[in-house]
């Protein structure tokens, strides 16, 4: 309990929201579900069946989900939706290898850290470039984990092979697609939030 | 429906077992292909693995696809092992099994360099034990989508024990993926109208992440603030207010019991083993 | 004696809204009442729904005043987990209310949230799905649910947990009317066991049929009227909820007709001084899509002409949009062929294709991304490779034809920022900024309600420059006014073409597609005008009343 007497309403709104995002209430379960299927379908929208051709281009637009997740609610939102989307994407393509799912999970962790130290709405430039940073941070710290216990678990190849063989090339493509389309999310979410009614 | 689950009914033992047992699979095969390096017993873990696949009696046609690209993938992470990491760094004297004295492979740039590369029998079991370790491992991760109900997955989770809330929105997860998929086709077909092609999203890396703007932009903010009314629907069936019950039962049966039995046994051995150095690395008479 | 559900002077405004969104409510429900909510959007009547169900105070935030009393109880001390076990809401869209991978996990959700055991939750269940009639659904995926079908399962889901008091939220919005019917006099069979309902809807002609013992007309966040059906026919706005037409038609027999717009309905224009020629055409099409079952569109052959003005009417999954997406080549026909303009689909892009008939989807959110109005509409004619001035210019010409141009400061709000109704106007806008001959309108009433939908297509027709303007929709009344040639598809098949009132006077048919003949309709059929043309409710009324008004 804070012992100041005096506490602004701003500071009082930014303390519940604090609290939400530790507390498993029925509209975190609903994000959690909403973001791991998105960031599903958006692995996937590669596959022929979104459209035909589309295959042949190298895009990750899914990349920014977890981590946009993150920043808006939170990190254990960002965790599930990392890790569960991927889960699912991975049931429909390939197979289930956890070390790739908690990675996934982590950026999502590690992002939601944003909402902590950011206060007020993403409308600013540097409340947006600290969900950037965070978000930057949580892809290269989560595909690290997932980079090099393929190293410790699978492959015993050396750090450095794990390093140049799997954790550049993932982290770089998310990177790329995951922070604009990051900046971009959150500018549009900003703008959307001003007619939302609760 | 735009998205099929992998997930067929079907009379086999690993169908049968528990989704909890089936969920640790992909946990502890991997806990013990760690800690072998002997590529006797590795070939043993692989066979394994690979009866445990086929019993699931899929059907080749389904796995086909993921077999395939991960054999892609594993011989060139053993090819770039053996030939430019020797091995994940092996340094250990052993017989040359082939070698050729023009061009050899340098672990730092710019990788290749005009001296000798000698295979050694050392790189030559660790890089077998790698792929056969590999492949051991995708057994169990190919065959899980195939024999997981996705409606097993949220109370299998929660008996596991995972809280009610995160397990269900498991299952809510896999409920909204048809949905989500069938509103993103829709978006991309509504931007193609207006001229868009997404096989035409060209650029440099940042200009082709813009690009994808029309499509991610859309469907996101939709997900998002239509998840009020999923929010309502689930507070007015009274969802997080109390102690939960699953209608889907989950109990272990003899078959269950056995498999975690062997699974502990083989962790526990195989630790042991590891720990007094039986597992280290073996060669046929001769190659050291 | 206390009622089942009472509320006393309740008033309600959202803590973002700039007025009250309920003023002073008072409302009383007793057990076996069936009582009707009517009114237009935006009359408050889902807010007054959310202040009966808990939902406001427990998940929205605003400033409420009065009170609401449970069989005799306020509800202000309760959580919303003991409210809901009295009374059970069933939402808009069922879509949303869904929550479960399977039919037979969704009716039991409510059931697994009170910790039940599991042979109570399994009776409870069975016989819910029963009453419905959805047993064999039960293990089917939710995702793989028509329609009618989630509707069903979503009002299982609330009767499973036996609650006293049942609240409907706008149950038609969503429905085939056969199937809303059906849904209605199940809820309707219930009060005769003492369950206490409340129908919120503004398709007030198809709740009539059902009796409600009472009607409240709502209106600017009000109670205008509370009482009997007669009396209510006699207060309520015919423009502002659908009334059966004898209803209307008794008012302007006593009252002069309040002041109207201008007819609507381009009567001139679809007989417009050019013949109409052959736009699309198909000829033998099939498609099944790759993971459903059976042909979603099942060898169809017709042309659309233009100039004109057309519905395609069909229950729902009748192949109504796929057989549309077709003629922008969205869905390649897995036989037979489409020509439009003269060359076959195949030989042109999208792009191209939506350069002669543009389509517009159902929800406009599902398109609309960029940072301001201005980029929104410079999207499509950049993508042709016009240059921002001119990209500019066609985008300022179509925002003057859906009248958005009036809107201050347009160009440079957020798409996201405007209302529904501006939203729908601007997807047309992008649409015009291709400057097709035509457009194609997935479902107008998709997220509004008669009115507003039929102003919307009122508008649509008379956008200068645009030919045609093709429309899907279930809604017998819309095909009927809004079209001067109707198709009319079942199962993937083209059962009847024609103009509307040919191909809708045949009743046996129309109940065999899952439709019923409005009161409209028969009054259209009855009357016969020399001219062939179906009037709107009032017009006919005034007609009826006085064969020389020329409306």
């Amino acid at each position: 309990m804070s012992t100041t007497t005096r506490t602004s309403t701003a500071s009082l709104i930014r303390e519940t929201r604090r609290q939400d995002l530790f507390r498993l209430s029925t509209r975190s379960v609903v994000y959690m579900a909403i973001g791991a299927a998105l960031y599903a379908v958006l692995n996937l929208i590669t596959n022929s069946w979104v459209i035909p051709g589309a295959q042949n281009v190298s895009i990750r637009p899914g990349a920014v989900i977890p981590i946009f997740f993150g920043v808006l609610f939170g990190p254990i939102v960002g965790f599930f939706t990392g890790f569960v989307g991927n889960t699912i994407s991975d049931q429909l393509t390939y197979g289930i290898f956890w070390n790739w799912e908690i990675g996934n999970g982590l950026m999502g962790l590690i992002a939601g850290f944003t909402p902590l130290v950011v206060r007020g709405a993403y409308r600013r430039w540097p409340n947006v470039v600290t969900a950037a940073v965070l978000s930057a941070a949580g892809i290269l710290a989560g595909l690290f984990v997932a980079a090099f216990t393929d190293q410790w678990l699978y492959s015993k190849i050396s750090f450095k092979a794990a390093m140049t063989t799997e954790w550049f090339p993932a982290a770089g493509s998310d990177l790329l697609f995951g922070i604009p389309l990051l900046v971009i999310l959150l500018a549009a979410w900003s703008r959307a939030r001003e007619r939302a009614s609760r | 429906m735009l998205v099929a689950w992998r997930y067929r009914p079907r009379d086999t033992w690993v169908h049968r077992l528990d989704p909890r047992v089936k969920i640790l699979t992909l946990v502890v095969p991997v806990l013990i292909a760690a800690q072998v390096q002997d590529v006797r017993w590795m070939l043993l873990l692989f066979a394994v693995g690979i009866a445990y696949h086929l019993s699931a009696r899929i059907p080749w046609h389904d796995v086909r696809r993921p077999w395939t690209y991960f054999s892609v993938f594993v011989l060139v992470l053993v090819s770039v092992n053996a030939l430019v990491f020797t091995g994940g760094g092996q340094t250990a004297h052993s017989r040359v099994l082939l070698s050729w004295p023009w061009l050899g492979f340098r672990g730092g740039f710019p990788f290749l360099a005009p001296h000798a590369y000698h295979l050694t029998a050392a790189v030559a079991l660790f890089v077998l034990a790698q792929a056969l370790r590999m492949y051991s491992i995708a057994a169990y991760a190919f065959t899980f989508p195939f024999v997981v109900d996705p409606a097993d997955y949220g109370v299998a989770f929660n008996r596991l024990g995972l809280p009610y809330k995160i397990a269900f929105a498991m299952d809510m997860a896999f409920r909204y993926v048809p949905a989500l998929a069938r509103e993103l086709q829709t978006t991309v077909d509504a931007q193609r109208v207006r001229g868009y092609e997404l096989d035409q999203v060209r650029g440099g890396p940042i200009g082709r992440s813009v690009r994808l703007a029309p499509v991610v932009v859309p469907v996101v903010l939709n997900a998002i603030l239509g998840a009020e009314d999923i929010v309502d629907a689930m507070d007015l069936r009274g969802f997080g207010t109390g102690k939960r019950t699953w209608l889907r039962q989950l109990a272990y049966q003899d078959l269950d019991r056995w498999a975690l039995g062997v699974m502990a046994l083989t962790l526990v051995v195989a630790t042991v083993a590891d720990l007094t150095g039986y597992l280290n690395p073996w060669y046929p008479p001769g190659w050291r | 004696m206390s009622g089942a559900l009472v509320a006393r002077g309740l008033s309600f405004q959202y803590a973002a809204g700039t007025e009250p969104a309920l003023r002073d409510v008072d409302l009383r429900l007793d057990p076996g009442e069936m009582v009707l909510v009517a009114g237009p959007s935006g009359c408050g009547k889902s807010t007054l729904l959310k202040c009966l169900n808990g939902l406001i105070p427990h998940s929205y935030r605003g400033a409420l005043s009065g009170s609401v009393e449970l069989f005799g109880e306020r509800t202000d001390g309760m959580t919303l987990q003991r409210i809901s076990a009295q009374v059970g809401t069933v939402l808009q869209d069922p879509d949303k209310q869904l929550v479960a991978a399977t039919v037979r996990a969704d009716i039991a959700f409510g059931l697994e949230n009170r910790g039940l055991p599991r042979a109570a939750i399994r009776n409870a269940l069975e016989e819910a799905a029963a009453a419905l009639k959805i047993t064999p659904l039960l293990e089917r995926p939710t995702a793989a649910l028509s329609g009618g079908e989630r509707q069903r399962v979503a009002l299982a889901g609330v009767l499973a947990l036996a609650p006293r008091i049942m609240l409907l939220d706008e149950p038609l919005a969503n429905l085939d009317p056969a199937t809303a019917m059906e849904l209605l006099a199940f809820v309707r069979a219930r009060t005769r066991n003492g369950l206490a309902v409340l129908v919120v809807e503004h398709r007030v002609e198809d709740v009539l049929e059902v009796s409600p013992d009472r009607v409240l007309y709502m209106s600017g966040g009000r109670i205008e009227y509370a009482g009997g059906v007669d009396g209510f026919l006699r207060v309520a706005d015919p423009q502002a909820v659908k009334l059966p037409f004898q209803a209307v038609r008794r008012r302007f027999a006593t009252a002069t007709p309040p002041p109207r717009p201008s007819p609507i309905k381009g009567e001139g224009d679809s007989r417009g001084p050019r013949e109409a020629v052959p736009l699309v055409t198909y000829d033998q099409v099939h498609y099944a899509y790759p993971a459903g079952d059976g042909e979603a569109v099942g060898g169809i052959s017709t042309t659309l002409r233009s100039p004109s003005k057309m519905a395609i009417l069909g229950p729902n999954g009748s192949g109504k949009s796929t057989l549309l997406k077709m003629a922008l080549g969205l869905v390649r026909p897995d036989r037979g062929t489409v020509v439009v303009g003269g060359a076959p689909t195949t030989a042109q892009t999208v792009a191209q294709l939506a350069r002669q008939v543009a389509y517009v989807f159902q929800s406009p959110r599902q398109m609309l991304f960029a940072n301001t109005v201005r980029e929104e509409l410079a999207f499509a004619p950049r993508n042709q490779g016009l240059e921002p001035a001119q990209a500019e210019e066609i985008g300022r010409q179509a925002l003057q034809a859906v009248g958005l141009d009036q809107v201050d400061g347009i160009w440079d709000r957020s798409p996201y920022a405007l209302s529904f109704g501006q939203q729908k106007r601007l997807a047309i806008a992008t649409a015009l900024t291709l400057r097709p001959r035509a457009i194609i309108v997935d479902e107008p009433s998709a997220g509004q309600d008669y009115g507003q939908a039929a102003a919307f297509l009122d508008e649509v027709g008379a956008i200068p420059g645009l030919e045609s303007v093709y429309f899907i929709t279930h809604d017998v009344d819309l095909a009927l006014l809004f079209s001067d040639r109707c198709l009319l598809l079942r199962g993937g098949r083209l059962e009847a073409q024609g103009r509307p009132l040919e191909v809708l006077a045949d009743r046996a048919r129309l109940a065999a597609f899952r439709l019923r003949p409005t009161s409209l309709l028969a009054a259209n059929l009855a009357a016969s005008l020399p001219d062939g043309r179906p009037l709107d409710a009032v017009d006919l009324a005034l007609r009826l009343q006085n064969p020389k008004t020329i409306p």
